[in-house]
């Protein structure tokens, strides 16, 4: 057993793994800290994992990929933790999560639609007022004033993002197109996504609490969808598109 | 005639949201109801049937009772057809 505590979005766990490649996998995340909760990695998660790897690789209709042990064992951590951060009112949700000035914007999009690519040129435009917090799963933490995205080790395959926080503004939701163009969407159009790129709870009697925590978060963020193409200029477009309607409210 | 047990319904984003509750994986069966489909899942949490839920309908909303009856048949078929009932 290989014992480690990693910070992520407040909460401190202890983790019990098998390998020593998860604490090297959460190494940003490290702490020596009193542990809030306790998570034990046993083999039949590390089994599970690799039968969801398999579900879903048949889903998408690719060719059936194996992979060692350590590799479903940080996958499988991921939905441990996920599943305890209901409890904390926090949502792990798929997504490249770009912060501007401060501010939040998560784009999301099934993989290989390219949100990575978009949010690379939102660093391209703006420069190091960008700061990306999460490239794939960061943590959404429902508040009464509002929601604060947070980043994790889980960080896609590039592994880019930072140990970091700032208020949640936007989800936008990305599609390829042949020309920039974004427009806001209603809660309720949004919501066939926030429950396809939410991690759903796998216990029954968490599903209630989980279904209340999408119900605020469709409340406390404004919705978009963005049709963009791989130029510099769809970022400005995105930008644009998400801010002066704040300013409008002012 | 009931609902079949492990679906969840709730209010969310405005919508009334019937998903099950054990699915890891698999979103399909996510349906979302109008405020008489809303009313009549709730009744059919216990078993009933149709005469049942068209005596109901017409308690509770200003309908006729051909509508209501068509009402009702439309939604147990739907219910039926996609495997909510038991």
């Amino acid at each position: 057993m290989n014992d480690f505590r990693i910070e992520i979005a407040k909460v401190v766990f202890c983790v019990k793994a098998q390998y020593q490649n998860v604490n090297e996998f959460c190494k940003e995340y490290l702490v020596d800290k009193k542990p809030d909760l306790e998570i034990v990695m046993e083999r039949i998660d590390i089994a599970h994992e690799r039968k969801i790897n398999f579900t879903e690789q048949k889903i998408e209709g690719i060719a059936l990929l194996d992979f060692p042990d350590p590799y479903y064992e940080i996958t499988a951590l991921q939905r441990k933790i996920a599943e305890r951060f209901f409890e904390f009112s926090t949502l792990l949700f798929h997504g490249s999560v770009v912060a501007l000035d401060g501010e939040a914007f998560l784009f999301t999009a099934k993989s290989g639609t390219g949100k990575s690519t978009h949010t690379r040129l939102w660093r391209e435009v703006f420069g190091s007022r960008a700061v990306m917090i999460n490239d794939d799963k960061p943590f959404l933490k429902i508040n009464d004033d509002g929601v604060t995205v947070y980043g994790s080790p889980w960080n896609g395959k590039h592994r880019i993002g930072s140990n970091t926080s700032a208020p949640l503004k936007a989800i936008c939701i990305l599609e390829r197109g042949t020309e920039n163009h974004i427009s806001e969407i209603s809660a309720k159009e949004a919501l066939p996504m926030l429950l396809q790129q939410s991690h759903r709870p796998m216990q029954m009697n968490m599903m209630p609490h989980y279904l209340d925590l999408i119900d605020q978060l469709s409340q406390k963020v404004r919705f978009y969808r963005l049709s963009c193409t791989m130029d510099p200029q769809a970022a400005v477009v995105a930008y644009e598109g998400m801010t002066n309607k704040g300013k409008e409210e002012v | 005639m009931k609902i079949k047990n492990g679906f969840v319904l709730r209010q969310v984003a405005g919508q009334t949201v019937v998903l099950p509750a054990d699915s890891a994986l698999d979103l399909n069966m996510m349906i979302t109801l109008n405020e008489t489909g809303a009313f009549l899942w709730e009744r059919l949490q216990n078993d009933t049937d149709e005469a049942a839920l068209v005596v109901a309908l017409l308690e509770e909303y200003d309908v006729d009772e051909e509508t209501a009856k068509q009402s009702v048949q439309a939604f147990v078929k739907k219910l039926s057809d996609n495997e909510f009932l038991c």
